[in-house]
């Protein structure tokens, strides 16, 4: 969908019709000033503006869910740390090369090799990648001083077109005062931003989390390093996945989509919930094709509303590139209801952040797990 | 590395603000003429410079929008952005003045065939227009953008585009017929 900005582009313009008017320099310097103060309003990347707006037209409450961590910090670095600087491809290094969710990463990541310092913390923000959904990043620390093997960084994420945004980060120590991490940020938007992404990412600090600490020895080392960066969104194909619902327990699951990309696949998918289950209902999937590839898969979060008792989600899942020889994919969600534990943020229309912790399962409901139905999906369009 | 004249377009993309510097440098005069000719009925300097940085900021925060290569394009695509985003100052300042009519025919933005009720229509929709927009035919788009972003009267663009007048109020009545009913989903094209 073009904006009326790309449209522009197409116009033709007569430019004799079009008269220069001088201006004088204290004049260039007031406008100069405001376009300098509204940059710097609209937080550099821009559109805060536009942000308040949708805020506004969003009804109800949006909930956005943080998906886990980055999974699986394997202990498998020596083999990766070997290849170049400090860590060749820190995609697989985080995922210790055991899931395989990110293999293909490295291939199609963009470099960004930005590297900012300050109060003792080095950023390099070393690559990227924009699937149309998700964006990750990773980056190398270098620090003076130790911040033992699980470190917290404090980072954060501007667009201009997302409404909520999930995230996950990772992190992992390479050797002593040297760390690399992965952050993976989800961007959910009335309208999709799939050609390219604008973002400001910002750290603002750094801490030692590990535990036995006393409490002066984890203080977080404040820093401000900010990343101005525009990438390439990559190729994609999109699949819509034919009208299917599976109810179980009052949850209603739908798949929606796939999207394939040349290093992953994105799978789009609705859920409905009573309200008083939201903080019971996981979803485990099972993600296989006529080959006999079964595909691990990342959850990245959702965005939803709750309308009268139902919450009503849209999620994403990740999962690796499809294999090429594939040609149907079975997908099948398994409910479970279960005592959980972790929290959420909840983020009000005027961004209010509450933080709930999960509870137990309401009264009269049981824990259990329901496989759901499968759904079959051809897959041979997606070629 | 230093802006200069041939990189600016590259690094105003990149976000280099030293870039968006050297582009209010070289194109302030530009800027400025377009943006009082149409806000001249307003007698108004201080909102004419707001106007003006209304342009270089849109110009700054959708610069990866712009897809030409040469200079002369990047010319085109801001005067653009000036005519358009001076018509819109023109147009809420007005609504908020309540100015009656204006009898200079050359500033004929509030269509006479149009009710009210259209005009905050057409305000409102703004998105969904750009979004219908890139469904229209070139020809329809192109006198779309000019009548309702640039605020040009028909008779102008029919001679720009070598269409007669009622040719082209035509084709703005059928669109504005597709947009108002919705007549165009998405999903099924249109052109």
């Amino acid at each position: 969908m073009k904006d009326i900005y790309e449209l522009f582009n197409d116009m033709d313009m007569d430019m004799n019709e079009f008269e220069e008017v001088e201006a004088d320099e204290l004049e260039r310097a007031r406008v100069k000033k405001m376009v300098r103060e509204r940059i710097a309003q609209s937080g550099n990347s821009g559109g805060l503006e536009k942000r308040g707006k949708s805020r506004a037209r969003a009804a109800a409450v949006a909930i956005v869910i943080m998906a886990a961590g980055i999974g699986g910090l394997g202990l498998a670095f020596p083999a990766y740390a070997k290849e170049v600087p400090v860590v060749g491809d820190i995609f697989r290094f985080l995922d210790g090369g055991r899931r395989g969710v990110y293999d293909l990463y490295a291939e199609s990541a963009l470099d960004i090799d930005m590297v900012k310092a300050d109060n003792g913390i080095e950023v390099a923000l070393n690559q990227g990648v924009y699937d149309g959904k998700t964006l990750v990043l990773t980056y190398t620390i270098k620090t003076t001083k130790d911040y033992g093997e699980n470190p917290h960084l404090d980072s954060a994420i501007e667009v201009n077109f997302a409404q909520g945004t999930a995230g996950s980060e990772g992190l992992k120590k390479v050797s002593p005062g040297v760390y690399v991490g992965q952050s993976n940020y989800t961007f959910f938007s009335e309208k999709e931003n799939r050609d390219a992404i604008s973002f400001r990412w910002s750290v603002s600090g750094l801490t030692d989390m590990d535990e036995g600490l006393k409490e002066e020895e984890n203080m977080t080392t404040a820093c401000r390093l900010n990343f101005n960066v525009s990438l390439k969104t990559l190729d994609y194909k999109v699949l819509d996945i034919a009208e299917n619902q599976s109810i179980a327990q009052r949850v209603a699951v739908s798949l929606k989509r796939l999207s394939a990309t040349p290093i992953n696949t994105i799978l789009y998918y609705a859920e409905e919930v009573p309200s008083n289950l939201v903080n019971s209902v996981q979803i485990a999937w099972e993600i296989k094709d006529d080959l006999g590839n079964v595909y691990a898969y990342n959850e990245n979060g959702g965005q939803g509303k709750i309308n009268g008792e139902m919450l009503k989600m849209e999620y994403v899942l990740t999962f690796k590139r499809l294999d090429p020889q594939a040609k149907t994919l079975f997908i099948t969600p398994t409910l479970k209801l279960a005592h959980s534990q972790g929290g959420g943020v909840e983020i009000s229309e005027n961004g209010k952040e509450t933080t709930s912790m999960y509870k137990e399962l309401p009264a009269g409901i049981a824990a259990g797990e329901w496989t759901m139905k499968q759904v079959t999906i051809d897959i041979s369009s997606l070629k | 590395m230093k802006t200069d004249q041939n990189n600016y377009i590259r690094r105003l993309k990149d976000k280099k603000e030293e870039a968006l510097e050297f582009v209010m440098d070289e194109y302030f005069p530009l800027v400025k003429g377009i943006v009082t000719h149409i806000l001249l009925p307003l007698e108004r300097r201080e909102l004419a410079e707001e106007c003006i940085s209304d342009v270089f900021l849109s110009v700054w925060l959708n610069a990866q929008k712009f897809r030409g290569e040469s200079e002369a394009d990047f010319r085109k695509w801001l005067c653009a952005i000036a005519k358009y985003r001076a018509i819109d100052f023109y147009r809420r300042e007005k609504k908020r003045l309540e100015i009656p009519s204006s009898d200079n025919e050359s500033m004929d933005i509030c269509l006479p065939e149009e009710s009210a009720e259209e005009q905050v229509l057409f305000k409102e929709s703004t998105r969904e227009m750009e979004k219908m927009l890139s469904l229209f035919s070139p020809t329809d788009r192109r006198i779309f953008i000019m009548k309702f972003f640039w605020g040009m009267p028909s008779e102008e663009i029919s001679k720009k585009l070598g269409l007669t007048k009622s040719a082209v109020d035509n084709r703005i009545y059928r669109g504005k017929k597709q947009l108002v009913k919705g007549v165009i989903s998405l999903g099924d094209g249109g052109k």
